[in-house]
């Protein structure tokens, strides 16, 4: 009875002592395993880490371009002019042109004439270039056509000259709809007030223009407001076109110099026409800032956001914008024609529409 | 299991070197690969700069181009030219590694844009250089101005792209350094898991090789406080302690053969002590319970001796006889106080007593004999037939209404190497449970009948097995009631002894 007991209890200890072995086998190698993975995740770890940190240095495989076009323009900030730009940088990305808004960054801020002379020396293969009235501007842009590189103009053109192509709105259609929606703004304005709109005290017209506009341009944009005033024989006489020139030669003196219209001229003009998108939002702040809301309406250039909600609060009366993205595309399209072929058309005209409060709503929808 | 089986199989020092030489391997490993990385990195680290260094060599060269241009335009000096053209020869060099491709990278382009300016700044100087020599006023003052135009360009050109590249190489520098505090962190976690991990292999595989010599020891130490019965060591490797312990298994087997051996000898000596004794014990007790039964035999015998020779003087030869036979059993006893006697002499007790009988009882009994005589020298244990021949008058024969007949039969029974001593009565037989009792019953302290000799039957039992050592000595038959009884004792012939008689 003993001895059996004594058996089983053998037994026992026989099978601890198995699985007890079973644990001295399993655990070491087990533990090396786990050694050598931890190790390898360590390093697995710190390879990702590092890749990851150092993900600009390593995944720059950029692409190569065939072309390169220098963009110079007066304000490259402006949202107007970073709409053109997007619109021809998608284009040149479409035909192995990369588009630069040239020199921007260099130095303490070029003129544009330095501008393109940087991009002459850099030694370019076209440039799009924002037209001036500007002699020196013009000098630059012969010296880059006598150095055989083709120069668009975009926005406003530079008359006389030799560039390749202008793209744009025909100054005189654009003067031509400022006109219809000047007549509309007049018609509401004298619907709404006609007691003080009499013979006596006619509606005046502020058209705001550029200091250093190309000058051509300018007189066919006003040649085209007028006519349109002229058409409605019942205006003729209630209405008074004056032209305003604003220094916007030096930085930030377009605000000044349209503040001053409020404060210097004893009669504030009922409406304003502004060229630009800079000068309509200037125009735009300074009418709520001197309270003239609902006294002087602004006819608007562009549809940044800004100029947006202003029509929608109806501070602006209407904007006249254009397709930038559009117009963008014609100048790469431009240059790369006549690099390829060696002509190309003279003109490339854009579309423009018109934002007012009868269709600021669907506008919106549109672009939401 | 193989390759636990080989790890078991190797020396202790094999082992322990080889848990030392792969936990370092391991460690030196890791070590190693950690190293290369951090290495790879500094070696990063270290260039992360040099962009920014040739830009501003390249600045250097182009103002140094610049000014010996102009000190050769105010001076005309060979001296001035031979500097310009060394200067120039460096700067175009020095523009070969720029790149000169239009791509999606700020840097490149403006790389680019630097080399084409120089290339274009570079001729206008030539130009300049040329007009000077041509002592052409007017162009080496135009192209010197145009040079100078681009001059100022490429300076603040190369400025801004120094400036992109250092914000660049900060980036860079920022996102190393974080790496390496990283790496850091990652070797510091990993060479501490290691390290633990090391020791406690080490401890886990150095208790592995010493767990059978802790077990070793334990056992050790139970058989030292003298407990053998103890487990067998179980040996799974071949390396020292596993010979050591199979050694000690070994041993402590041998141990206890030694001791079982030794054990059963004891046992066998005891065992035949014990029947000496016994025999000698019995011996003892018949003769004393014979002594108690007669009391002073000698002075009885002397006694009878001297009636013999008074029947004699008055010629009664009856008595004589008689007195004579009665004398002889008592001197048998008296002189029989040895343990073994002749067969004869037993057999010669037995006519002296049955004589006795038949005088005493008138001749009631009839007895036969059939003696072979060359058996009469076997010896046997003394008092042994008497107390038989006894038994059979006082229980057999005794009290029937026939004549009572006793047979005593002495013959060889050569097959079985025995001479059979058959003593045989007709008298009322014994039962086969009396029969059973008498041979089972060990104890000869039973009570001693009133009429007996003194002796019992177990007694005589016993000494015969005592002496011969044989369990099949001594037999009852009985046929059944009234049938009789026969006892046979079945005496070993020596060898020796069988050869003489035969």
């Amino acid at each position: 009875m003993i001895d059996c007991t004594y058996g089983k209890d053998t037994i026992v200890k026989t099978d601890s002592n198995n699985s007890k072995k079973k644990f001295y086998t399993v655990t070491p190698v087990l533990l090396l395993a786990l050694m050598i993975a931890i190790s390898f995740l360590g390093v697995y770890i710190f390879r990702v880490q590092y890749d990851k940190n150092n993900l600009q240095e390593e995944i720059e495989e950029y692409r190569k371009y065939d072309k390169y076009y220098a963009m110079i323009t007066s304000n490259d900030r402006a949202d107007f002019w970073q709409s053109i730009y997007n619109g021809a940088k998608a284009e040149g990305e479409n035909s192995d042109a990369f588009v630069e808004l040239f020199a921007g960054n260099i130095g303490t801020g070029y003129s544009m004439d330095q501008r393109l002379e940087i991009a002459i020396a850099s030694d370019v293969d076209g440039i799009i270039l924002e037209g001036e009235d500007d002699i020196v501007l013009k000098r630059s842009m012969e010296k880059a056509i006598e150095n055989g590189i083709p120069v668009v103009t975009v926005s406003q053109d530079i008359s006389d000259s030799d560039r390749i192509s202008y793209v744009g709105i025909s100054r005189y259609s654009l003067g031509q709809t400022y006109g219809r929606e000047t007549v509309k703004l007049v018609g509401h304005m004298l619907a709404e007030n006609e007691a003080l709109y009499n013979g006596n005290t006619p509606v005046s017209v502020l058209v705001l223009i550029g200091k250093e506009s190309d000058n051509t341009g300018q007189n066919l944009l006003l040649t085209g407001i007028k006519e349109e005033i002229a058409k409605n024989s019942s205006m003729v006489n209630r209405v008074t076109v004056s032209t305003y020139v604003v220094d916007d030669s030096g930085d930030f003196t377009a605000e000044e110099s349209i503040r001053d219209i409020f404060i210097g001229q004893k009669e504030v003009p009922d409406i304003l026409i502004c060229l630009n998108e800079i000068h309509t939002n200037c125009a735009y702040q300074a009418v709520i800032d001197y309270n003239r809301v609902g006294k002087t309406n602004i006819i608007g250039y562009y549809d940044s956001d800004t100029i947006l909600n202003a029509v929608q609060k109806e501070i602006i009366f209407s904007t006249i914008s254009m397709d930038t993205a559009q117009m963008g595309k014609y100048c790469v399209n431009a240059l790369n024609d006549y690099l390829d072929e060696g002509y190309v058309s003279d003109y490339y005209t854009v579309d423009t529409y018109v934002v007012g409060q009868d269709n600021i709503d669907e506008y919106l929808e549109g672009e939401e | 299991m193989k390759i636990r089986d080989k790890v078991n199989n190797l020396s202790i020092q094999k082992k322990l070197v080889g848990v030392y030489f792969l936990t370092t391997l391991l460690v030196l490993a890791v070590n190693l690969f950690m190293y290369i990385n951090i290495n790879v990195m500094m070696h990063r680290l270290d260039q992360i700069y040099t962009s920014n260094i040739n830009l501003n060599q390249l600045s250097d060269l182009l103002d140094q181009v610049q000014s010996d241009m102009n000190s050769y335009l105010n001076t005309k000096t060979t001296d001035s030219m031979d500097a310009y053209y060394k200067s120039y020869q460096e700067y175009s060099a020095h523009l070969e590694n720029l790149s000169d491709q239009v791509t999606g990278s700020e840097v490149q382009r403006m790389e680019r844009n630097i080399r084409n300016m120089s290339e274009e700044y570079l001729s206008y100087t030539e130009l300049a250089i040329e007009a000077k020599r041509g002592r052409n006023v007017e162009k080496y003052r135009y192209y010197n101005e145009e040079a100078a135009t681009i001059y100022a360009y490429l300076k603040s050109y190369i400025g801004s792209l120094n400036m992109s590249q250092f914000k660049y190489n900060t980036t860079n520098y920022t996102a190393l350094s974080k790496a390496l505090r990283y790496v850091e962190v990652v070797n510091m976690i990993v060479f501490i898991f290691v390290a633990f991990a090391n020791v406690f292999l080490v401890l886990m595989v150095i208790r592995d090789i010493t767990r059978p010599l802790t077990a070793l020891s334990q056992v050790a130490d139970e058989v030292a406080a003298g407990n053998l019965d103890v487990d067998m060591l179980e040996v799974s490797s071949k390396d020292e302690i596993g010979v050591v312990s199979n050694a000690f298994n070994q041993m402590i087997v041998s141990i206890r053969n030694y001791i079982s051996r030794l054990r059963t000898s004891m046992d066998n000596e005891r065992a035949l002590k014990e029947k000496e004794l016994k025999m000698e014990t019995h011996l003892k007790d018949a003769q004393l319970k014979y002594l108690q039964a007669q009391i002073n035999p000698h002075f009885l015998f002397n006694t009878l001796n001297a009636g013999a020779q008074l029947a004699m003087m008055e010629a009664a030869d009856k008595t004589y006889e008689y007195v004579q036979n009665v004398a002889q059993f008592f001197r048998y006893n008296i002189k029989k106080d040895h343990d073994t006697v002749s067969l004869k002499e037993e057999l010669e007790l037995i006519d002296t007593y049955i004589y006795i009988l038949n005088v005493r009882f008138s001749g009631e009994i009839q007895y036969e004999k059939d003696i072979d005589e060359k058996l009469t020298g076997l010896m046997i244990p003394s008092m042994i037939l008497q107390p038989v021949i006894e038994n059979s008058v006082n229980y057999g024969i005794r009290g029937i209404s026939w004549q009572g007949v006793i047979r005593v039969e002495l013959y060889e029974d050569t097959e079985a190497g025995v001479a059979r001593l058959v003593m045989e009565d007709n008298g009322i037989g014994i039962s086969k449970e009396t029969i059973e009792k008498i041979m089972s019953d060990q104890s000869f302290e039973n009570h001693l009948d009133e009429n007996s000799n003194g002796i019992g039957l177990q007694n005589v039992i016993s000494r015969l097995r005592l002496f011969y050592d044989r369990d099949d000595i001594f037999e009852i038959v009985s046929l059944g009631k009234n049938q009789g009884t026969r006892v046979i004792i079945s005496i070993p012939i020596p060898k020796e002894k069988e050869e003489s008689h035969v």
